[in-house]
């Protein structure tokens, strides 16, 4: 960037934060793979809002076959098409559900994750000095609290419902996030421009909103997006250890059940749907991620 | 040819190491004559996003066995483009056509593999940046061991022997080759990369703005130490500057580039004494000379203007947008090279030099240009 | 440098600290009673008060706390409420096994990694190499490791046949140490082993990558191409330098992986510390919980002090004060 030999108007007024965050994300649409992971992302929406819609039949009804019996197990077939589980559920209905909770989860607790990396970020970095110092402390220690086990405790402890697992993936991701947005909001403060619009008489938040926020939107994104892809994984992984929220149907479960249950090696259409769903998506963002990094990150452009 | 023409400011007085190490190296020198490399009709032109970059336009030029040739011209002129297709380094995508023929071998649009055998063996290199020239991870004298023994089956011992060797030949102690780059100054920096160059005495060297790292103080020690060299050991050598000055004391040959072109070539004492060409008049006021006595001090000239876009080179001359004598004619057509004796220049008006040198002298000249643009 | 080890000793050992108190009172705290299972086999009162009194149950919070502490000092984490024995002989063997999958799945996960990643680093920007290593390796490090398990599980193990999908099989005649060094274990071992592979290989091949593309155009790269020598040593050299931001990664991530290993353990019934983490939380054995994951914050912290001193080792401009 080239910078001007005097302050001027424009530079002191800084950019809009809005303007920025389009920006940033029309620049994903220039990386082809984050349009593939878009795709997909926006995909799995949909279908999470219309789960209720095109599910055959209720997630949790046990389906009795035309003798009255539990129809346990059944390969996929016309009435369904991707079979049914050991306790006789529909897969498919099952399945569909589970996008719910996965985006849930993952959305939820990454703009929570964002929000509050953001904040903590951002006046620690803008700030300094004693919150710098404190932050700088907890986040020292809550580094090396290992994460899954932390979230098994954790939830074991709370009880396991959607909530406290948000709750948990929350407490264990803003920290890395505060640290990153810290470290970007000390690059940006040093700006010539920033002295300038400070010299100009600007207030803090003016600066903090015009100059530091809209600079740093793509460390956000970026940060955001791998929360995401946390959250979905630890919510599995936890679904998948049985700590899931059992009045919910999410993916994990879904394996867990197949798992302990002993059907994993024949139920296939059991197994694969939401393994296959869990890699699409965790991928997607992850394909998403990557174009921030190499944006974010000027030594990896192609020159 | 003895070690006298070693006297620099540092070692005027030859320290033991050093003279058993010239010793030894006028044994190995011997065995390998300085190389010959004719250049011809060198164009290069980088792949950018906007299309191809023609850095290089119809270079030719030719450094004889043993003789120092100078190539000057203001950054940007395609000067380290020429250096760094030489010894293949261009950027992938990169497009290198004409000839160069060293020691009657073509070494353009070379195989990597080929490329391996004549780099450092007949060709080498003294790099512009020699701060960031130097694996920071290993030691020095591992990083030069590396070159020679990637080039010769001899044991780490004798590989390092040669290394003391290359260390004292350019006034550093041998003990110093097991340190890391960071624990070096820049010129410490610079003399390793010079003693890298000389590892395995290609018969060609170039030298790529040696100098333009370091402080002045420094720039002129290590010039000193290149120039002992150069004629203690007699290799061919191509020296990159922007600085006039640095030809006139060091290169028997010059050659002016600008914007990509020769603009103009000759022995230096020629070039420097009558130039032909505008550009190489321009070069000269804008490098401090020494006072001559009786003469006012010369006030400092630079040439007003930058250097035109090279993604759609002019049509005409490339220097007719800053040049004070540029007629209509020097914008549509683009000037042949002529020859004046050993000394040629592209340039439409060569016969009407001695006049131009004369207005070239007068700041007013080239001022009233600036005021015009 | 004896000076910073000794600092970095003394920060490890209040990070240490502070990480046991956080987990003291997460689990005294939260409205759970941990002689709830005992109660069901029918305990009395009085039994009842002094198994809590034998497992520091009974007093303040804040002498339970003291008395806690006094305890881990010595290396005392009471006993199982579950096994009825001390929770170090319930997790030595454990963490013997943890190990065994662990160590070798990151080292060679690792070693994988940034070899591939070096050769995608390496390939031309752009190119079919580059994008074809980009892509596997995002989507694969996107895949759940409980997912890695299921399906090696299902093809090597249900579907062809080749390895066992259960435990570590049978000890037989060897116990102790012997019994890891015989055939049937190493055969039991495979399949877990390879799942910390591929979990682990994918972010260390993309780390490497950004590395090694980050350094190809430095200078010093240009004279090394200049000095004549093979494409593989200049490509050597980038990812020489490459591995030092690997290192500050890889020992933080090595210990959190660790912790991941919790579900390959699971999917594998491989009988290790996240395994019994697992199992003792669901079985509310707070002890060994409480042990198992003091036990894996420790690994972490030891794990960024390694991380340290290693990157010390390999960065001669890193001077220690």
């Amino acid at each position: 960037m080239n910078q001007p030999s005097s302050p001027d108007a424009a530079a002191i007024r800084g950019r809009s934060l809005l303007g920025a965050m389009g920006q940033s994300l029309r620049l994903l649409t220039t990386d082809s793979f984050a349009v593939v992971g878009l795709a997909v992302l926006l995909l799995f929406v949909v279908i999470a809002i219309s789960a209720p819609w095109i599910a055959p039949y209720e997630p949790f009804k046990a389906m009795m076959t035309e003798s009255g019996r539990l129809n346990r197990l059944a390969p996929p077939s016309s009435a369904h098409l991707l079979g049914t589980t050991s306790f006789g559920n529909d897969v498919l209905s099952q399945f569909l559900h589970g996008f719910r909770v996965a985006l849930l989860v993952g959305l939820v607790a990454a703009v929570a994750v964002g929000l509050i990396s953001t904040i903590f970020g951002v006046v620690s970095g803008y700030f300094g000095g004693y919150v710098d110092d404190v932050l700088m402390r907890i986040t020292d220690v809550a580094l090396s609290i290992p994460t899954l086990p932390f979230s098994i405790v954790a939830v074991a402890l709370l009880g396991p419902s959607v909530e406290n697992i948000i709750l948990v993936i929350t407490i264990l991701f803003w920290r890395n996030g505060a640290r990153i947005i810290r470290s970007a909001v000390l690059t940006e403060r040093e700006r010539v421009y920033v002295k300038w619009a400070r010299a100009a008489g600007a207030s803090h938040l003016h600066i903090i909103m015009r100059h530091i926020l809209p600079n740093i939107v793509r460390v956000i994104f970026l940060w955001v997006t791998m929360s995401v892809a946390f959250a979905v994984l630890t919510e599995a992984s936890l679904s998948f250890l049985g700590l899931g929220d059992p009045t919910v149907i999410s993916w994990g479960q879904m394996l867990n059940t197949a798992f302990s249950s002993g059907n994993l090696r024949t139920a296939w259409w059991w197994v694969i749907p939401p393994s296959l769903a869990l890699v699409l998506l965790v991928s997607s963002l992850y394909l998403i991620g990557r174009a921030y990094e190499e944006q974010t990150n000027p030594r990896l452009r192609r020159r | 040819m003895t070690s006298t023409s070693l006297a620099t400011p540092e070692n005027r007085t030859a320290s033991p190491a050093t003279m058993q190490a010239l010793a030894t190296l006028n044994d190995r020198l011997a065995a390998k004559p300085a190389a010959h490399l004719r250049v011809e009709k060198l164009s290069i032109a980088y792949s950018t996003a906007r299309g191809p970059f023609h850095a290089v336009d119809d270079v030719s030029f030719e450094v004889k066995p043993g003789t120092n040739l100078g190539l000057v011209g203001e950054s940007g002129c395609g000067k380290s483009t020429v250096i760094k297709a030489l010894i293949g380094l261009q950027p992938e995508g990169t497009k290198v056509s004409g000839q160069a023929l060293l020691d009657g071998q073509e070494i353009l649009g070379l195989s990597e593999r080929a490329l391996q055998d004549v780099r450092w063996t007949k060709i080498s290199l003294i790099t512009q940046s020699a701060m960031n020239s130097l694996d920071p991870v290993y030691c020095i004298g591992d990083q030069i061991c590396e070159a020679i023994q990637a080039h010769e089956s001899v044991s780490r011992a004798t590989a390092w022997a040669r290394a003391e060797e290359m260390f004292a030949l350019v006034g550093l102690p041998a003990s110093r080759l097991h340190d890391f780059p960071h624990q070096f100054s820049g010129g410490m920096r610079q003399r390793t990369v010079i003693a890298m160059a000389l590892a395995l005495n290609a018969g060609m060297l170039l030298a790529d703005e040696p100098t333009t790292a370091l402080d002045p103080i420094m720039q002129s020690q290590i010039m000193s130490r290149i120039r002992g060299i150069h004629e203690h050991m007699r290799r061919s050598m191509i020296l990159v500057t922007h600085d006039i000055a640095v030809v006139a004391e060091t290169c028997e040959n010059t050659v002016v580039m600008y914007a990509g072109k020769v603009a103009e070539k000759g022995p230096t004492t020629d070039v420097l004494a009558r130039p032909l060409h505008p550009y190489t008049m321009g070069l000269q006021n804008a490098f401090p000379r020494l006072p001559v006595k009786g003469q006012p001090r010369q006030a400092l000239i630079s040439i007003p203007g930058i250097v035109p876009n090279l993604l759609r080179p002019p049509p005409g001359c490339r220097f007719a947008g800053r040049c004070p004598f540029a007629t209509e004619r020097c914008h549509i057509e683009a000037p042949a090279v002529t020859a004046v004796g050993a000394q040629s220049a592209a340039c439409h008006y060569i016969d009407r030099a001695p006049e131009f040198r004369e207005a070239a002298a007068r700041p007013e000249t080239w001022r009233k240009l600036g005021a015009g643009a | 440098m004896r000076a910073y080890i000794l600092r970095r000793l003394a920060q490890s050992v209040l990070v240490i600290w502070a990480v046991t108190t956080i987990m003291f009172f997460m689990f005294r705290v939260m409205p759970a009673d941990p002689t709830a299972i005992l109660l069901e086999r029918g305990l009395s009162d009085e039994a009842r008060n002094a198994l809590l009194e034998q497992w520091g149950l009974t007093g303040s919070l804040w002498d339970q706390y003291v008395a806690y502490l006094g305890n881990l000092l010595v290396g005392d984490f009471g006993s199982s409420f579950l096994y009825r024995k001390p929770v170090w002989e319930v997790l030595t063997p454990l963490i013997i096994n943890t190990l065994w999958i662990a160590v070798p799945g990151l080292l060679l996960g690792a070693a994988l990694g940034a070899a591939i990643g070096t050769a995608v680093g390496w390939a031309r920007r752009g190119g079919k190499l580059e994008r074809t290593g980009i892509f596997l390796a995002t989507v694969i490090r996107g895949v759940p490791n409980f997912v890695i398990g299921i399906a090696l599980l299902t093809v090597f193990s249900s579907t062809l046949g080749w390895f066992p999908g259960f435990g570590m099989g049978d000890p037989g005649q060897n116990v102790g140490f012997a019994r890891y060094f015989t055939l049937d274990f190493l055969h039991h071992l495979a399949l877990p082993l390879i799942a910390v592979i591929i979990y682990f290989m994918p972010e260390n091949l993309l780390l490497m990558r950004s590395g090694v593309v980050e350094n190809r155009t430095e200078d010093y790269i240009e004279l090394v191409r200049a000095k004549g020598v093979s494409q593989g040593r200049v490509a050597w050299h980038a990812a020489r330098n490459s591995m030092l931001p690997l290192i500050t990664w890889l020992f933080p991530a090595l210990a959190e992986t660790i912790a991941g290993i919790v579900v390959i353990e699971i999917v594998f019934s491989w009988p290790g510390v996240g395994r019994e983490l697992v199992l003792a939380v669901t079985r509310q054995d707070y002890p060994v919980a409480q042990a198992a994951f003091f036990l894996l914050a420790v690994m972490i912290v030891l794990a960024n002090l390694a991380a340290d001193l290693v990157y010390g080792k390999l960065d001669p401009r890193v001077v220690y004060k």
